[in-house]
């Protein structure tokens, strides 16, 4: 009638868990979610990767529209102030400044339209009115071409940031994908460059115009020699070639007017900032690409950016303020970070790539790969 | 008992397998950290690019550093390859001068070739000659 009863009994002796058992089972689920979460956290990175990756494509793809209605890829920018480049360069430090009369956007803003972002494109006014007695002070109400466009170039993009990128998130401003402007060997920056030479200082920052996306650019397909699946176009970056810290910029410049509105990065181009005696001038530089002459694939760590030579670049994982990292392309991907050929093919480049800018020795194949007509090809990769 | 015992030798080699496969320093290059001097002062800003040095048949990726007060240290797991390098050195005042934050050069980029050994870490402290010092300039 009550055949539970005996269970019952000998249940009291053998079925309850003791707690060194309990303890066991806790360890155990406690090791395999050690051992798991790893493997989740690098699941979720990679399919960031990918995301990044499929990001990078459309903004090449886009690239490629544009020299389809154009004639020719996107100049990084045009500037009267480069119109005689190579052969000029410009310091900015105490020199007469005339910027912007006919200066063009960034390439980042040209090729909105053709990334589903014409609303976008319209919010920016025509860079028609010059600096002037305005000045290029950046502020909104200055009434000059960057003033006129702060709100728009400081509205978050999406379409420009990666999302492996800590930083990157819906607040921020800056951009993940820089254009590659050429390659060669290291360019000293404080030294003027001589005519002819196939780099420009800018800012204490040298470019080489041998690449796809350069100053006063407007690179058509048949210029290419290297062929347009041999050479880069856009590449993948983690560091802001603009002040991320706007403390520092404010400790630098000792004027609390620049807090908050210039040195930040921009996906639009941002701004570079200095002071010159009285006068002080915010510059529409189009800093959105780099060249592959200066610094290797995720080069290096973090540094004082109070104490660092002009061509460090403000990083998005720097995050204490006056914090800076060499700059160039990089990522946060493990092991190297993507580039867009000039074809739209998205590669990832490992970050061991051989590098060599030193003038005395010949060039690395990451310091070429820029150079859109020096006979290297990717086939010299090994993938 | 016996299969108690086995049991439990099968489940910590299986954790060791699983410990050591996330070890090993990872391609082989050499964390590089070291000092920098001129004038027989730490240079206060500046940066240093240690490089394979392709004359001598050796390639890979550039190993670069900033330097503050005289210190640098490479990226934490990643480093220099190791055999004949090109290391260059620039130097800067510290001191805020315009727009470029590191003030202005201490000395023209000051490159010279080194041997980094295979190792995890290396200390490289680099005396950048003072060219005043060094040899009076005879041309």
């Amino acid at each position: 009638m009550t055949p539970s009863l005996p269970l019952r009994g000998s249940c009291a002796r053998r079925c309850g868990l003791t707690l060194v058992e309990l303890l066991a089972v806790i360890a155990i689920i406690g090791l395999l979610m050690g051992l798991l979460l790893p493997a989740v956290q690098s699941a979720r990175e990679s399919a960031r990767r990918v995301t990044c990756a499929n990001k990078l494509g459309q903004i090449a793809k886009a690239c490629l529209l544009y020299a389809n209605a154009n004639g020719a890829y996107p100049a990084a920018f045009t500037s009267k102030n480069f119109e005689h480049m190579p052969m000029q360069s410009y310091t900015g430090n105490c020199g007469p400044v005339v910027f912007g009369n006919d200066q063009s956007p960034s390439w980042t803003i040209a090729i909105l339209p053709f990334l589903g972002q014409q609303p976008r494109y319209d919010s920016f006014k025509p860079w028609t009115t010059g600096a002037g007695a305005a000045g290029y002070d950046g502020h909104p109400s200055s009434g000059n071409s960057w003033g006129a466009n702060f709100t728009a170039a400081y509205t978050p993009n999406n379409a420009y940031q990666c999302p492996s990128d800590p930083v990157s998130d819906s607040t921020e401003t800056n951009t993940n994908y820089f254009g590659v402007s050429g390659g060669g060997h290291w360019a000293n920056a404080n030294k003027l460059p001589k005519d002819g030479n196939p780099w420009v200082s800018v800012n204490g920052a040298s470019y080489y115009n041998n690449g796809v996306i350069h100053i006063n650019g407007r690179v058509t397909e048949g210029a290419i020699l290297d062929g347009t699946s041999n050479t880069f176009m856009l590449g993948e970056t983690r560091y802001q070639f603009v002040l991320r810290s706007e403390q520092a910029w404010a400790v630098h410049t000792n004027n609390a007017f620049w807090v908050g509105r210039v040195g930040r990065p921009s996906w639009a181009g941002g701004s570079r900032a200095w002071s010159c005696g009285s006068n002080s001038f915010a510059l529409w530089l189009g800093s959105t690409q780099a060249s592959t002459s200066l610094f290797g694939i995720n080069v290096s760590g973090c540094t004082d950016m109070l104490k660092a030579p002009p061509l460090m670049h403000a990083a998005s994982n720097c995050n204490s303020p006056g914090q800076a990292m060499l700059g160039g392309f990089g990522s946060f991907h493990p092991g190297g970070c993507h580039f867009a050929l000039a074809d739209g093919a998205v590669k990832f480049v490992d970050e061991m790539i051989e590098f060599s800018n030193s003038t005395s020795r010949p060039l690395g194949l990451y310091n070429r790969l820029g150079v859109k007509a020096d006979g290297v090809l990717m086939n010299s990769l090994p993938w | 008992m016996v299969s108690h015992s086995f049991r439990s030798v099968a489940v910590t080699a299986c954790l060791l397998l699983a410990f050591l496969a996330g070890c090993g320093r990872k391609k082989g290059l050499t964390e590089i950290s070291g000092t920098v001097t001129y004038k027989n002062a730490p240079v206060p800003a500046g940066m240093i690019s240690i490089e394979p040095d392709p004359s001598r048949d050796n390639h890979g990726p550039q190993c670069a550093a900033g330097i503050a007060d005289g210190v640098f240290r490479s990226r934490y797991n990643f480093g220099s390859v190791s055999g004949p390098v090109v290391i260059r050195v620039d130097g800067y005042t510290g001191v805020p001068e315009g727009e470029s934050f590191g003030g202005r050069p201490l000395f023209p980029s000051y490159e010279f070739t080194a041997e980094i050994p295979e190792a995890a870490s290396h200390t490289l402290d680099v005396v950048v000659p003072d060219e005043k010092v060094a040899g009076p300039k005879s041309k």
